[in-house]
């Protein structure tokens, strides 16, 4: 291959990548799909294998009816093919949780840590650790545990209800140290057990010293070699059957020899029994007598008891009495005493109000003293005033006096200037008319002219003269007038003067007067203050004799008040005395009932003991009987196929690998259509390419490898990418699931080569093959024929045609798509299978879930119509006393009946397997037909059960290819067979039955048949359930119960994790219904570009046009749809009877509902790819589609 | 805008890559109704553009185009599917005819969507094909095809009739007689024809003949003497 031819397969790669993505999406899809399922079930089996082998689960269990001793032990190691042997004491108990619960457990003991013997079923702590000594506990992990709500140290107790179990444990409790895993226990199914409700709540291991039974209960062991193999698979079967067919033959030689020990020593016990009867009868006796004698001690201590309270009576009267007595003597003195107080007290009031009348007098006088120092004082301020008014009109008259004087000597100064004046006048002989002033002044300047010059001293004089009498004249006098007015003045002064003088004397009398007065009041006042002191003292006599009397009054209340609280304390002695009396009284009536008691309950117990000794006596006599009827010691030997998690986990991973291998055969098959339809199509593009190349000279090998290297890239790229997540995915998933069961630690996803190699070389191989034969076609073809466009496929008539009124009728656009349908007939293949290929995956996961929806309803609520099955040891525990009282009671038990329930065995013809069965024997065959109902599944139709019939369930009949007529063989448990001949078969689900009377049991297997289990209709809740559950399991000889509803509910667990599978199957094939319709439009839409152009160009709406491609979308879905329905309902029927558990027949009918939504589901991925293709159709360009030719 | 088609400066461009092509460049022309037209140029010149413009089948990115008086470059893409249904009538080169369909219905495929068509099978009779009427396309030549296709247009009663490249895929004389059918037909009908052609020779035959070169209409000219196709030779 040259590199230009590289080149051109990495273009078309990318060209085409929506093409090739579509081819590598589908190869995932299928290629996971197949591989991730067929690898689940081997998943499921490693990761639990692998855990199994990690804590040493034991192959094989050992169990014994009386139990193994050492030797036993030591056989059992000397067995060929046993690996390590490791004894347990395994017990079944009641213990108590704290919050009040009484639970039944299962304990398992297991070996120190150090010790050498062998640890088997090793536990993983998840919480914790494991038990160190004894007394501790680990409780190991299932998803019943959180409803029983134990936690880290918790400390459980024995319940009351448990037997002595002091034989068997050391201990009394167990404290909770740990929360473990246990391979052994993976998850809780319905452990039977005889205590209790009749199934095992809570499973705890603890250590072996915890335990001090002398034998063990259970031996577990492992097998050589067989940990290297798969748990589940036939190798390990095998290896294991060996070894435990050696055990069955030990167990038969060892049970014999234990069964001597055990008869030994239950008669040694009885013995002792018999011996502890005798001693407790005696002890009895004794008993008995002594309470005799403390019945009559109590009688003589209650007669002493009534004559000491007789003796308190008298003392109680007498007290009262002496009290009465004291009380009137008191009250007679009392009154004398408060009548002399009271006049005292009298008198002394009346000196009080003497003195206050002396003192309201003394007050008075005060009052009338303060009045006259008032008045004095007003009448020295009025003195006050008169004087000041003196002193101002004397300094007045003296200023006026100053005056006067002043003037007095200016006017002599002027008169003297002016004589002088005249003098010199006179001398210098200037002539005088006068000497008045005037003249004067007229004669001044004359003179002064005259002197100054000789005497300027005089001059000087001269001038001051002129100036004074100037100013004199200026004031309109002179100095006649002057000395006039200067007179006149000097009189009015003498005359004030003398007035002064008098109103002086005046005020110096008043002052003498005051002063007298003043002296006056101060001796009055003296006077009253000596008063007033007498009152004082008089009135604190007086206080000092009040508070006396008050001293003495109070005297006498106190004593008052002491003797009444003398009284009283003495009346509260008294009804004390009253009290305690009555107290005694009651004392006695209560000593006189006990006695009246004590004798009654003498005389009961004295009868009870006789009766319990009857009853002691009795049992010993029974447990002889019982000694004498000790069963044969019988060894169980169980594989890891009765532990029934492990059986459970086995059985559910077979379902799955049961379904895996028709689901994805399914999908891988549509996925290789399309795959095929995809390369076809391309090939089938590239024509004209194929034939350049042809032309150019390639040859045919190398043009053919460039379309096989596509599609091996693509499918070879898809493979791994399917296988990289669905080998993974689908596992995890299915794992994850089951673990809401099942406690495995891990998911162990290996690759299994095996399926890798199956799934995706298969699909590599299908694309191959499909791209090879559309290569191989073409190739045939010359490079002319090829290069030019393939002559187009010419139209053809087709059938519908004939049928003229129809064709006639068909709209135009209708015609065409009926010919377009029949036109390309390998698409129409594809698309139909495709699609009825999802429809039918579909059908399916909504038919597998009807299925099994169904059973358990029908079962345990339609036919059954008894909720609780008793297993009896033996027949004759239906005599028992206590269970027909139980039986008796209408209010819990409604109807019930007896049956024989036999395990059996099919002896098969032919091929068919050896399957177990139950043989049913009622009692009465027309009452057991209220307890089952008998009917065909198809019809409902009713099925008769008399004492003729012979009935088998559905299922068996299936398996074993039987028939109404047909007659069968059954082994019964006593290795008996019988020929039956079947006259009906009726519907049943869970495990199988034939149903007979007892009188034909009886003829076919000539022995009587023994009734062995009661079918009770018990009424109530929960409660009252579980409480007659309890009370059934003491009456003698039952072996256990077990009500429906908790087979159901178990039943119902285990199946709803078929539901995950049933989603991932329903998600799986919606994913496929798309792939397959997007690419089979898809390629529909481009081969037919040009057809879808052209009616675009006619002016086809957009609308149209999507319809006229699409309609034919439709229609093959509707075609495919409808023969998806079909082929899901075989499909369906082949997946149930696949995956059906051998003992259980699943539903067989698809509710209408599934096919709806199958159907709904279907058109809606229709819908959903037109709704994308709309989009490619819209962008079809008519302009480049139609340039080519075609 | 008296004339029944009108191209006003109508241009489409394509874009290859980085450059941007213009398939029609401002063309502008008329034609009458009736009238039989042939545009003509070399190959790629953009002839199938300006037909797929005027037949509603693409859309003009410049320009005005008129038919009728009626403004088809403003259309909408769903009143473009109306004016195909109801106003155009198309020939192609390859037939294109729906293969699963015989001639009759590949005719009625076509007129039963239209609002005023004519009879099918009359209309396949008018075109030569009365006995053929329930053969399917690949028993048909292919000139018989082409007639088939020619009927399926006409059928729609269309305004106007395009064909591009009619004879293409035909031989001489059947293409001869396609083209006499189409100039019968516009003589007859008075429907207006428009043909696309590279070959010259055809011109002769046409009412008016447009030359487009490069994306350009470099003519437009009316022949006042147009010759029966029998007539012409090439």
């Amino acid at each position: 291959m040259n590199k230009t031819y590289r080149k051109n397969i990495l273009r078309t790669v990318k060209s085409t990548r929506s093409r090739f993505l579509s081819i590598f999406t589908i190869v995932a899809l299928g290629v996971g799909f197949l591989a991730g399922l067929l690898s689940s079930a081997p998943d499921m089996q490693y990761s639990a294998d692998t855990y199994c082998d990690s804590s040493q689960m034991s192959d094989v269990k050992l169990q014994s009816t009386l139990g193994f001793t050492q030797q036993d032990v030591e056989a059992v190691q000397q067995t060929d093919g046993v690996d390590q042997v490791m004894a347990a004491y395994d017990t079944d108990l009641l213990l108590v949780t704290p919050s009040g619960e009484t639970q039944v457990t299962r304990m398992h003991s297991m070996p120190k840590a150090d010790s050498d013997t062998a640890q088997l079923n090793q536990l993983t702590p998840l919480e914790g650790r494991l038990p160190e000594k004894a007394g501790e506990c680990v409780v190991v992990q299932t998803d019943h545990l959180a409803g029983v709500g134990v936690e880290l140290g918790d400390v459980l107790t024995f319940d009351s209800a448990n037997e002595d179990l002091s034989d068997t444990f050391s201990v009394d409790s167990f404290t909770v140290v740990g929360i473990a895993q246990s391979a052994y226990y993976m998850s809780l199914e319905k452990e039977h057990s005889t205590l209790g409700s009749g199934t095992v709540q809570l499973l705890c291991y603890t250590l072996e010293d915890s335990f001090c039974a002398e034998y063990y209960t259970a031996l577990y062991l492992t097998v050589q070699d067989a940990a290297a193999l798969d748990s589940f698979s036939d190798q390990y079967d095998e290896l294991v059957a060996q070894t435990t067919d050696r055990l069955t033959q030990l167990g038969e030689e060892r049970a014999s020899i234990r069964y001597d020990e055990v008869i030994e020593e239950a008669n040694k016990a009885l013995d002792d029994a018999q011996k502890e009867y005798d001693e407790g009868k005696a002890e009895a006796d004794a008993e008995l007598a002594d309470a005799l004698a403390e019945l009559e001690e109590g009688e003589a201590d209650y007669a002493n008891g009534m004559a000491e309270l007789a003796d308190a009576q008298k003392q109680i009267d007498d007290g009262q009495a002496a009290l009465n007595q004291n009380k009137d003597d008191f009250n007679a003195q009392i009154p004398a005493a408060q009548q002399a107080l009271a006049d005292g007290q009298a008198q002394l009031d009346d000196a009080f109000a003497q003195l206050a009348d002396g003192q309201a007098q003394l007050s008075d006088g005060q009052a009338q003293l303060d009045d006259a120092f008032a008045q004095l004082v007003e009448g020295q301020k009025t003195l006050d005033e008169s004087k000041a008014q003196l002193d101002q009109t004397k300094q007045t008259l003296d200023d006026s006096k100053a005056q006067l004087d002043q003037t007095h000597t200016q006017l002599s100064s002027l008169e003297a200037g002016k004589a002088s004046l005249f003098q010199t006048a006179a001398a210098l002989g200037i002539s005088l008319p006068d000497d008045s002033d005037a003249t004067a002044l007229a004669i001044l300047p004359q003179v002064i002219g005259a002197v100054s010059a000789a005497d300027p001293t005089a001059a000087a004089q001269l001038q001051a003269l002129q100036a004074g009498l100037q100013a004199l004249a200026d004031q309109g006098q002179t100095t006649q007038t002057a000395r006039a007015a200067w007179q006149s003045g000097m009189d009015q002064y003498e005359a004030g003067l003398a007035a002064w003088q008098q109103g002086f004397d005046q005020y110096t009398a008043g002052q003498t007067e005051l002063e007298n007065n003043r002296k006056l009041l101060e001796d009055e006042q003296k006077n009253l203050t000596e008063q007033q002191n007498q009152l004082d003292e008089n009135l604190a006599l007086l206080n000092t004799k009040q508070a006396s009397l008050n001293e003495q009054a109070e005297l006498l209340n106190q004593q008052i008040i002491d003797a009444h609280n003398s009284f009283l304390d003495a009346d509260k002695k008294l009804a004390d005395a009253r009290a305690e009396y009555a107290e005694g009284e009651a004392e006695l009536a209560d000593a006189r009932r006990q006695l009246d008691e004590g004798w009654e309950e003498y005389n009961e117990g004295k009868a009870e003991a006789e009766a319990e000794l009857a009853d002691g006596a009795e049992k010993i006599a029974d447990a002889r009987a019982e000694v004498r009827e000790i069963e044969n010691c019988e060894w169980y030997v169980w594989d890891r196929s009765d532990n029934l998690s492990f059986a459970s986990y086995d059985s559910n991973s077979e379902k799955i690998r049961a379904i895996a291998q028709v689901f994805p055969v399914f999908f891988f098959l549509v996925a290789a259509l399309v795959v095929l339809t995809t390369m076809t199509r391309m090939v089938e593009d590239e024509r004209g390419q194929v034939g350049t190349m042809k032309a150019l000279g390639y040859s045919n090998s190398s043009i053919m490898a460039k379309y096989l290297v596509y599609a091996f890239a693509a499918s070879a790229l898809g493979s791994v990418v399917g296988i990289a997540i669905g080998s993974q995915l689908f596992p995890y998933i299915i794992i994850t699931a089951y673990n809401i069961m099942y406690q495995i630690p891990q998911a162990l996803t290996p690759l299994n080569p095996v399926y890798i190699c199956l799934s995706s070389f298969s699909m590599i191989g299908c694309s191959l093959l499909a791209t090879y034969l559309a290569c191989r076609a073409l190739l045939a073809e010359s490079p002319a024929q090829l290069m030019r466009p393939r002559s187009p496929k010419a139209g053809k008539r087709v059938f519908l045609e004939y049928i003229r009124p129809v064709w006639r009728r068909m709209k135009f656009t209708h015609k065409v798509t009926a010919r377009n349908l029949l036109r390309y007939k390998k698409r129409f293949f594809m698309t139909v299978v495709g699609i009825a290929g999802c429809t039918a995956l579909l059908v399916t996961g909504f038919g597998v879930k009807d299925s099994i929806s169904d059973i358990v309803d029908i079962q345990f609520n339609q036919l059954y119509s008894y909720n609780l099955l008793v297993s009896l040891k033996d027949a004759s525990a239906l005599d028992g006393a206590q269970l027909q009282k139980l039986l008796a009671d209408d209010t819990t038990v409604g109807q019930w009946t007896a049956v024989l329930q036999e395990d059996a065995k099919v002896v098969p013809s032919g091929n068919n397997p050896a399957d177990s069965i139950y043989i049913v024997a009622p009692s009465s065959t027309e009452e057991y037909n209220h307890f089952f109902q008998f009917r065909h599944r198809t019809d409902n139709e009713p099925v008769v059960f008399d004492d003729n019939a012979v009935i088998v369930n559905e299922k068996i009949a299936e398996r074993q290819g039987w028939s109404v007529g047909d007659t069968i063989t059954v082994r019964n448990k006593d290795d008996k067979e019988a020929l039956l001949t079947i006259t009906d078969i009726c519907e049943n689900y869970v495990q199988h039955y034939v149903f007979v009377s007892q009188q034909t049991y009886a003829e076919a297997f000539g022995e009587e048949a023994q009734n062995n289990m009661l079918l009770c209709q018990v009424l109530g809740d929960q409660q009252a359930q579980d409480a007659f559950a309890s009370e059934i399991l003491k009456c003698r000889d039952i072996a256990g119960v077990q009500y429906t509803q908790d087979i159901a509910a178990s039943f119902e667990s285990s199946l709803s994790s078929i539901d995950y599978i049933v989603v991932v199957l329903i998600v799986s094939a919606g994913a496929l219904a798309f792939v397959v319709l997007y690419n089979l439009t898809n390629i529909n839409i481009a081969e037919r570009e040009k057809e879808l152009a052209t009616i675009k160009v006619l002016g086809f709406y957009e609308n149209e046009v999507a319809a006229y491609i699409f309609r034919e979308t439709a229609i093959l879905s509707l075609i495919g749809c409808l023969a998806g329905l079909l082929g899901g309902v075989a499909l369906h029927q082949y997946v149930i009877r696949t995956a059906e558990v051998d003992l259980v027949m699943f539903g067989r009918t698809v509710y209408p509902l599934s096919f709806v939504w199958s159907a709904l589901l279907t058109f809606l991925f229709t819908f959903l790819v037109c709704l994308v293709m709309r989009r490619k159709l819209d962008h079809i360009s008519m302009v480049d589609s139609l340039k080519a030719p075609e | 805008m008296s004339s029944f088609v009108t191209f006003e400066n109508v241009c489409k461009y394509y874009q290859m890559g980085e450059n941007r092509i213009a398939a029609a460049d401002h063309v502008s022309f008329t034609i009458e109704k009736g009238e039989f037209c042939v545009i003509v140029g070399p190959s790629g010149a953009g002839k199938t553009t300006v037909l797929n413009m005027l037949g509603g089948m693409d859309t003009c990115d410049e320009g005005k185009i008129w038919l009728d008086g009626e403004l088809v470059s403003s259309y909408s893409k769903r009143r473009l599917t109306e004016y195909r249904r109801h106003d155009v009538g198309f020939v192609f080169q390859f037939y294109n005819l729906v293969q699963n369909l015989t001639a009759l219905e590949n005719v009625e495929l076509a007129s039963e969507i239209c609002r005023d068509p004519l009879d099918a099978a009359t209309t396949l009779q008018e075109v030569g094909l009365g006995e053929r009427l329930q053969n399917f396309p690949a028993q048909l030549s292919g000139g018989e095809q082409q007639r088939v296709s020619i009927a399926r247009a006409l059928a729609k009663n269309p305004k106007i009739l395009l064909c591009d490249e009619p004879t293409g895929a035909l031989d001489y004389n059947t293409g001869k007689q396609v083209l006499a059918l189409l100039q019968d037909t516009c003589r007859n009908t008075g429907r207006t024809v428009i043909v696309i052609t590279h070959n010259s020779a055809l011109t002769a035959m046409a009412d008016r003949v447009i030359r487009i070169k490069s994306g350009r209409a470099i003519s437009n000219e009316v022949n006042p003497s147009p010759v029966p196709v029998e007539r012409i030779e090439w």
